[in-house]
């Protein structure tokens, strides 16, 4: 009798949230968005870059949206499983993606994600930046990023770096620099940005221009020394470290972006709320803090820049892979 | 003593009300999920992640820590029980653990794991308060080349799992070692045989492939009727909970040399709990007088990669905490716990935090204590499981398996991995093959490979560097010595067995 209840009242439940969402998809009117919890979509495991920037922002995404925000974690293939996946999603607004460089970068690479960072999403905006770090140990017996290229100059073919996989940005960052600077330097992947990290601390390779997350402590300790910052302005949280492009790579700049993407179609209406919300959020002087201790500086857009920014980066890395032959045939 | 102001002063700090509490409920928390099969201390600690925001770091860590380690005693409960791995690092308790189940032996099988997790955890907690940042210099000097010989040394471990016979064991391995080719290459970043699928291009999950090719496929042959046991596992005296005397006297020297296998294995990054527990079972099928005995439910072939296991599960604090190197996935998760709280893991936490790091270490003596207390009621409890007839049994843990598996990476591909490892460990249950050399050939492949390849561009191609490098000479000379002693081994058991060599020594 109970049960007969309970079912007679899921299935009654189960039409009307039916008949909400048929409303809510066929409605011109999008006032009343949101109107349950959205999803977070993280494309890397819990605890990875993307991921922390998730989190530390969600509670004040939620407040400024008014509905709960929960993290999703899907990892998978450098977060392009996650990617394709709210690509492809009901353009509802309901699905946030936190998407980061590896869009623009993984689409031109051989194996290439079924989908095109710039025209496949509504793109909501930017959130942060990390900019990478040129570290070195100090065994190393070099100061200076100029010190770092003559002695590479010095001993061709002789150093290493690491980086985390063919393609990835402190792979290219380096490459960049070596073409410059005619330098012989072998590159040594591995598997993510922390063991590249440990291969410097271990004295198994020489350098590597790393993302800010891993480094940091290092650098804070004094078990790295922190040669340069890829970024066109000085990191705040390492001042005194020179730029790039103010000492061996003029005019350049690359940083790991991070931004928030929702499904393709999705009505520019909650686009903006979306934008909105983030960018209240983001000016939370908490959540400023909480991504300075994972390395990271806010940035903040609107949807049209930040979909500027995007086209410009996808660009860039696939005429970048293209010199390096790496870019994808399919 | 420095060792004593460091336990002092941890204890003074983890004895509080608040962090018991949370310390109790982490542990008996990831000690139910470690239970569960497919829900383990990953998919638990990222949901209670954001729990964590509201309690200061030393709590929320604390808490987080307990599952971590709690699921490491859970998971051996359904190994034993029911042949089905709550965690991949438990999946080698299986192989001794269930014939004893079969032989009605659940209840000192479960009592002797829980003794071996206890004593395994605490000698490593004891690594930890004394040599800490000393061992974490180890976990540094540990390159390319030498990962890649302790790899080898993993593998000669490995050919001893075999139950049917060596060859057969050794055909497992290479399967496992293909299988481990799918995914990118960490040298070339290309994909490799993942046929289009996107969602292979990190391989295959470790956790699908340990869920189905032993609990799935475990469950498909008992409603085939192919084991021989359906009857005889069903009834179970809820007397006899306690261990036999000879049972106690085989445990310490297994239980000591697991716990310092796991100790060491846990400090290297990237190795961890699952590497130790295989390598452990491997070294003492190897060391043992009656290698024979291993496979039907003898008590060393549990205690020791229990021991091991739990013992990896803390020493991988060590590098976490004292270089900010994670030497797994879940230790990535608690570190960025700690960085969302503003501490940034890394060689400054012991002295910019000292209530934090030994405050920590001290939670896990009485988490451990926790554990022990709370297991050894439960076990007559948890043997009474099998009295539920599978008609409820099976379609309730087919459905945890899936539910677990899917929340890992929230992701339907990999439940459909489940049911095809399901279905592969099914048919070679059928024609006798077994899995478990195949899980830890796939779990050894990748690291094998891309350590070999990397110590070569190192080298610039100099295949010297192998035995150039003290320590990885050390061990592929010790991994020489194993084949070769066994080979001398198998050489008499087939002069005095004749051709009925079946003892599946290596």
């Amino acid at each position: 009798m109970q049960f007969g209840n309970l079912i007679r009242k899921s299935v009654l439940g189960a039409l009307a949230v039916g008949t909400t969402a048929v409303l809510a998809a066929t409605s011109p009117v999008l006032a009343d968005y949101p109107e349950r919890p959205i999803t977070m979509v993280v494309g890397s495991s819990p605890g990875s870059g993307p991921d922390v920037l998730a989190r530390s922002m969600s509670e004040e995404l939620a407040a400024a949206l008014g509905q709960p925000v929960v993290v999703q974690n899907k990892p998978g293939a450098a977060g392009n499983v996650a990617a394709e996946a709210v690509s492809r999603g009901d353009p509802d607004g309901y699905e946030i993606f936190i998407g980061t460089i590896n869009m623009a970068i993984a689409t031109w690479l051989p194996a290439k994600p079924p989908f095109d960072p710039a025209t496949d999403f509504a793109i909501v905006g930017r959130v942060a930046s990390i900019p990478n770090v040129v570290v070195v140990s100090p065994d190393l017996g070099v100061n200076t990023i100029e010190e770092f290229v003559d002695l590479a100059k010095s001993k061709p073919g002789d150093l290493n770096y690491s980086s985390p996989g063919v393609g990835s940005l402190q792979h290219m960052g380096t490459d960049a620099m070596a073409n410059i600077h005619g330098i012989d330097i072998v590159h040594v992947p591995y598997k993510g940005g922390k063991a590249s990290t440990t291969a410097v601390l271990a004295g198994e390779v020489d350098m590597f221009m790393a993302g800010m997350p891993p480094a940091l402590p290092q650098i804070k300790a004094g078990a790295l020394i922190a040669l340069a910052v890829s970024s066109a302005e000085e990191f705040p949280l390492l001042p005194g470290v020179p730029t790039l492009a103010a000492t061996v790579m003029p005019d350049y700049s690359a940083e790991a972006w991070y931004g928030l993407f929702m499904a393709k179609g999705t009505p520019p209406e909650i686009v903006d709320v979306v934008n909105a919300a983030a960018n209240k959020a983001l000016a939370d002087p908490a959540v400023a803090e909480r991504f300075a201790s994972a390395g990271a500086v806010v940035q903040t857009s609107t949807p049209a820049d930040f979909a500027g920014f995007v086209a410009q980066e996808a660009e860039r890395w696939k005429t970048n892979l293209e010199e390096l032959g790496l870019a994808g045939t399919r | 003593m420095d060792v004593f102001d460091n336990v002092i002063s941890g204890f003074s700090s983890a004895l509080t009300l608040t962090k018991l509490m949370y310390c109790f409920f982490g542990v008996f928390l990831g000690m139910m999920m470690g239970v569960l099969p497919g829900i383990g201390a990953m998919a638990t600690i990222s949901m209670l992640l954001p729990v964590t925001f509201y309690v200061t770091p030393d709590v929320g860590l604390i808490m987080l820590a307990g599952i971590y380690y709690g699921a490491q005693y859970g998971g051996s409960i359904s190994s034993i029980l029911l042949n089905l791995p709550g965690t991949p690092s438990s999946a080698v308790i299986c192989l001794d653990g269930y014939p004893m189940t079969k032989a009605n032996r659940a209840g000192p099988a479960i009592f002797l794991t829980t003794m071996a997790s206890f004593f395994g955890s605490i000698f490593a907690i004891l690594l930890l308060f004394t040599i800490a940042p000393l061992a974490a210099r180890l976990a540094l000097s540990f390159g390319a080349t030498e990962y890649f010989a302790l790899m080898i040394m993993g593998l000669v471990a490995a050919a001893s799992l075999a139950q049917h016979g060596v060859m057969r064991g050794l055909a497992m391995v290479v399967v496992g070692l293909m299988l481990g080719l799918v995914g990118s290459d960490v040298t070339s970043g290309t994909f490799r045989l993942t046929a289009g699928i996107l969602e292979l291009a990190d391989g295959f999950s470790i956790i699908a492939m340990a869920m189905g090719l032993f609990g799935v496929a475990e469950i498909m042959s008992n409603l085939s009727g192919t084991s021989r046991n359906t009857t005889t596992t069903r009834k179970i005296p809820l007397r006899d909970l306690v261990p036999t005397r000879e049972d106690v006297r085989q445990s310490p020297g297994p239980i000591a040399r697991g716990g310092i296998i796991g100790a060491i294995l846990g400090i290297l990054p990237g190795t961890g709990a699952s590497i130790a527990s295989f390598v452990s079972y491997g070294f003492e099928k190897r060391i043992s007088r009656t290698p024979e005995k291993f496979g039907t439910g003898h008590v060393p072939g549990i205690v020791a990669p229990e021991a091991a296991n739990n013992a990896a599960a803390q020493s991988a604090f060590i590098p976490t905490l004292t270089l900010g190197v994670p030497g797994d996935a879940v230790m990535a998760l608690m570190m960025s716990a700690l960085i969302i709280h503003g501490i940034q893991p890394g060689p400054t936490v012991i002295t910019d935090h000292p209530d934090l790091f030994w405050g920590l270490v001290a939670s896990f003596v009485i988490g451990n204590l926790m554990l022990l207390i709370l297991n050894l009621p439960l076990i007559g409890l948890w043997v009474r499981l099998l009295i539920i007839p599978y008609r409820f049994l099976y379609p309730v843990i087919i459905m945890l398996i899936c539910v677990g598996v899917f929340t890992v990476g929230n992701s339907q591909f990999d439940v459909l991995q489940v049911i095809f490892f399901g279905l592969l460990g099914y048919g070679m249950k059928l024609v006798r093959l077994e899995p478990a050399p195949m899980v830890l050939g796939f779990v050894l492949g990748p690291l094998l490979e891309e350590n070999f390849r990397r110590a070569l561009i190192l080298s610039r191609g100099d295949l010297a560097t192998f035995i150039e490098h003290p320590i990885s000479a050390g061990l592929l000379l010790a991994s020489l010595a194993i084949i070769l002693f066994s080979l001398r081994g198998e050489r008499k058991s087939i002069a005095s067995k004749g051709n009925k060599a079946k003892t599946g020594d290596a």
